[in-house]
């Protein structure tokens, strides 16, 4: 990962944003670091597709990268970030590019890791992946899927680990970083009907497959149960990566973090629904 | 009228998820007024028939009734990307109850409801 933190010093340094040629290269890298070349054969650059950044397709095994939305993800950054320095904004949008990346890698990882592993990440993959497919465009259903989650979370995670041999040297970037990282972890947790919503649990509900919360043990349709035995099981980090239920009080704290970050750090990024 | 569930779908999860990210799903919700977070004001009384847009910053204006403004999808709230964090009026309560925290809340001086884009 070394040779990818230092293209995109070396480009950051110059104020440059990482080209096509760099994405090929990068994808090529990460291809065989993962050793994915069973999932993703091919990269392709589209123009715009609704609001979509990039893709993955399981059939055609293809990752696409929808320039348009790139550019408005780049004006977006250089409008509404507020650091104060060109470097580490240029590394900001480097990295962000990086991220969608990584995040449709992710996604091919997701295949192998299904069918070829035990974890606790892999059957909550394999259960997503029995609810209806199409379902996943659905807005609501999206934003809580865990695959999307996991994805998010674990491309977020790997910037973090990327940048942590120059991190001691950047001023606004780690802290970033961990609120971006936060934002992905708390994304479909809902205060509603002073009750915080699960995102894993909403999804399998919303994806009428509620029975494969019966899988496990520490479910139950009683709230505060369900809270106590999963908090009993899972400390609370392991709960928001994979969407499983937080109290209030956790909801709070955490949010407040990451409202207070995001405030700091770019402008207007927080949103209020009435 | 209220928002209509996936039975009404016959279960297509598809047809379901095409209905909440349309006009006629907001339609059903009752928005009046859609507010993105750099301060454009969309107002309609039928999402389906396009809406007006108006800039709080530069002043520009167009009337809902205008022609022109239906059936653009460049206005359609429901397909701009958006990274930004979006919190409900409930949500912001508990913060600020428990944090002391003060968000300043759009304001719209028809009193209407206001919506924020809801897309993570």
């Amino acid at each position: 990962m070394e040779k990818i933190l230092k293209l995109l010093y070396d480009k950051s340094i110059k104020n440059n944003i990482i080209n096509l040629g760099d994405i090929i290269e990068i994808t090529e890298y990460l291809i065989n670091y993962k050793r994915l070349d069973d999932y993703i054969v091919d990269l392709d650059i589209k123009s715009l597709q609704k609001n979509k950044l990039a893709s993955y397709s399981v059939l055609s095994k293809k990752i696409m990268i929808y320039v348009d939305t790139v550019e408005l993800m780049m004006n977006d950054i250089e409008e509404n970030i507020l650091i104060a320095n060109d470097f580490e904004k240029s590394l900001y949008k480097n990295l962000s590019i990086i991220q969608v990346l990584l995040h449709e890698i992710e996604h091919a990882n997701q295949q192998k890791l299904a069918y070829k592993d035990n974890s606790l990440e892999a059957l909550i993959i394999r259960m997503s992946y029995n609810c209806n497919l199409n379902s996943l465009y659905n807005e609501k259903l999206y934003e809580y899927c865990p695959e999307e989650r996991f994805a998010e979370i674990k491309s977020f995670n790997e910037l973090t680990t990327l940048i942590e041999p120059i991190s001691s040297k950047l001023y606004f970037i780690p802290e970033i970083m961990k609120a971006e990282t936060s934002q992905r972890m708390l994304r479909g947790y809902h205060y509603n009907k002073r009750k915080v919503i699960s995102p894993f649990i909403n999804y399998f509900k919303l994806a009428n497959k509620e029975e494969y919360l019966n899988f496990f043990d520490w479910y139950s349709n009683d709230y505060i149960k369900c809270y106590d035995q999963v908090s009993d099981q899972y400390i609370l980090n392991s709960r928001l990566e994979y969407g499983f239920p937080i109290n209030t009080k956790e909801y709070s704290i955490s949010m407040n973090e990451l409202v207070l970050s995001l405030n700091k750090n770019f402008n207007k990024r927080t949103n209020i629904k009435l | 009228m209220a928002r209509k569930d996936l039975s009404d779908f016959n279960y297509d999860y598809q047809a379901f998820a095409n209905y909440l990210e349309s006009a006629e799903c907001a339609n059903d919700d009752g928005y009046d007024t859609y507010v993105d977070h750099k301060g454009n004001i969309y107002e309609s009384e039928d999402w389906t028939k396009g809406h007006g847009h108006k800039n709080v910053y530069n002043g520009y204006e167009r009337s809902k009734d205008d022609e022109r403004s239906n059936g653009r999808e460049w206005k359609n709230p429901w397909l701009k990307y958006d990274r930004n964090l979006n919190l409900s009026e409930e949500e912001i309560n508990l913060l600020n109850e428990n944090h002391n925290y003060t968000q300043s809340l759009p304001q719209n001086e028809k009193g209407k409801k206001l919506i924020l884009s809801n897309k993570r």
